[in-house]
């Protein structure tokens, strides 16, 4: 990707996109925030990102899914195919041991994100993961 | 928390809303920790400067203990989602010698500063069961943790493994000696069953091994049973069916 690729972090715990900023704008990214999925799908036009972290739990217990729901189903929501390629990293404290299946197919059944991090998570996992998915 | 009884009709009504209120706790207290964790782990990394090797001591101090309180609401988190019935029924192939090898893996420096044999016994062409694979994992990873503490040093840890039992419902039985703690089997249960203190310097976290470990292999139609080994030490039977989780499920 050229140039700075911008991040937009949805989460409710602002310490951490607090750190999360730093770590990313330490290595070179644009950083942008949202504290709830609501703000995050009012704001996201606006921000126009390249790649989104996103929180699961935030105003409510499935927040972060109303989002990908949201950015992948363009069936219901057509203006949002923009958003296709731009990949969504799920960063939330759900276990993985729950074996949440995703998938990066909007139509598939399975959860449309594309890729899954548990926190806590080494800045440095992150880093390389983000790079990962911009560069694919 | 309590184990249902599958009959229960009063599970949705107080069990499942209880542990769900658990597992809404311990997702807020993890997602704390989670948060310093990050924290210090970004000062280790020098995000705000170097830092210097007494300061990178006392992070790594600190990032231990948390990512120790971490490990701890994981165990209750599932030992709740076991209970009440809503740990996910995944189930997987397992390579039971691949699992075994990392166990190896797992303890083999503390067992080389301490001179404890480890030695594993298993027959070729063991069947790669279906079942819970990270649940069996990280229940024989803790249990494996709390044997090379007790194994006296110098001794013998001994892992037998095989297949019980033909037709619909056979059994992985896997028998764990170890040489150093003997003693009647009500008395073994308390030491097994200690509840360690966050952080005490234990790798893989002693606390609740036994609590948890019995309830996976119940929860996957099996049982953990702990017994004297006559004139030697400690007995750990682990019974798993070979089938999915879910089928006879105790």
């Amino acid at each position: 990707m050229e140039g700075k690729a911008k991040i937009f972090m949805v989460d409710d715990d602002t310490d951490l996109v607090d750190i999360v900023r730093s770590v990313l704008e330490a290595a070179g990214y644009e950083f942008a925030s949202a504290a709830s999925a609501t703000e995050a799908l009012d704001i996201v036009d606006t921000v126009a990102p390249d790649l989104i972290i996103l929180d699961v739990m935030m105003e409510d217990l499935v927040a972060g899914f109303r989002v990908v729901n949201q950015l992948r189903n363009f069936d219901a929501f057509p203006q949002n195919r923009k958003y296709e390629k731009v990949p969504i990293l799920m960063m939330t404290s759900i276990q993985q041991q729950t074996r949440m299946k995703f998938s990066q197919d909007a139509g598939s059944r399975l959860l449309p994100i594309d890729a899954f991090l548990e926190k806590p998570v080494k800045p440095r996992a992150l880093l390389q993961k983000i790079s990962e998915l911009l560069n694919r | 928390m309590r184990r249902p009884a599958p009959d229960d009709p009063s599970i949705e009504g107080v069990t499942a809303p209880e542990n769900r209120l658990i597992n809404h706790f311990f997702h807020d207290f993890k997602g704390g920790l989670s948060t310093v964790i990050m924290c210090m782990d970004a000062l280790r990394e020098g995000i705000e400067g170097p830092v210097s090797q007494d300061q990178d001591r006392w992070l790594e101090k600190a990032e231990r203990n948390c990512q120790h309180l971490v490990s701890l609401i994981d165990d209750f988190r599932d030992l709740t989602r076991m209970e009440d019935g809503s740990y996910p029924p995944e189930a997987e192939p397992v390579d039971p010698a691949a699992m075994f090898e990392q166990l190896s893996q797992n303890v083999a420096d503390e067992a080389a500063r301490r001179r404890i044999r480890t030695a594993f016994d298993l027959p070729d062409g063991l069947p790669g069961p279906r079942m819970a694979s990270p649940l069996v994992g990280r229940s024989l990873t803790r249990m494996y943790g709390v044997l090379v503490d007790c194994t006296r040093t110098g001794g013998l840890l001994l892992t037998t493994v095989h297949v019980q039992g033909t037709g619909p419902r056979p059994e992985l039985v896997i028998r764990i000696e170890s040489e150093g703690v003997e003693s009647d089997a009500a008395l073994l249960e308390s030491v097994f069953d200690k509840l360690s203190q966050a952080g005490a310097g234990l790798q893989w976290g002693r606390g609740y091994t036994l609590l948890f470990c019995r309830t996976a292999a119940r929860y996957l139609g099996g049982d953990l049973v702990l017994s004297p080994w006559p004139g030697r030490g400690t007995r750990v039977d682990v019974r798993l069916p070979l089938g999915p989780p879910g089928q006879d499920r105790g």
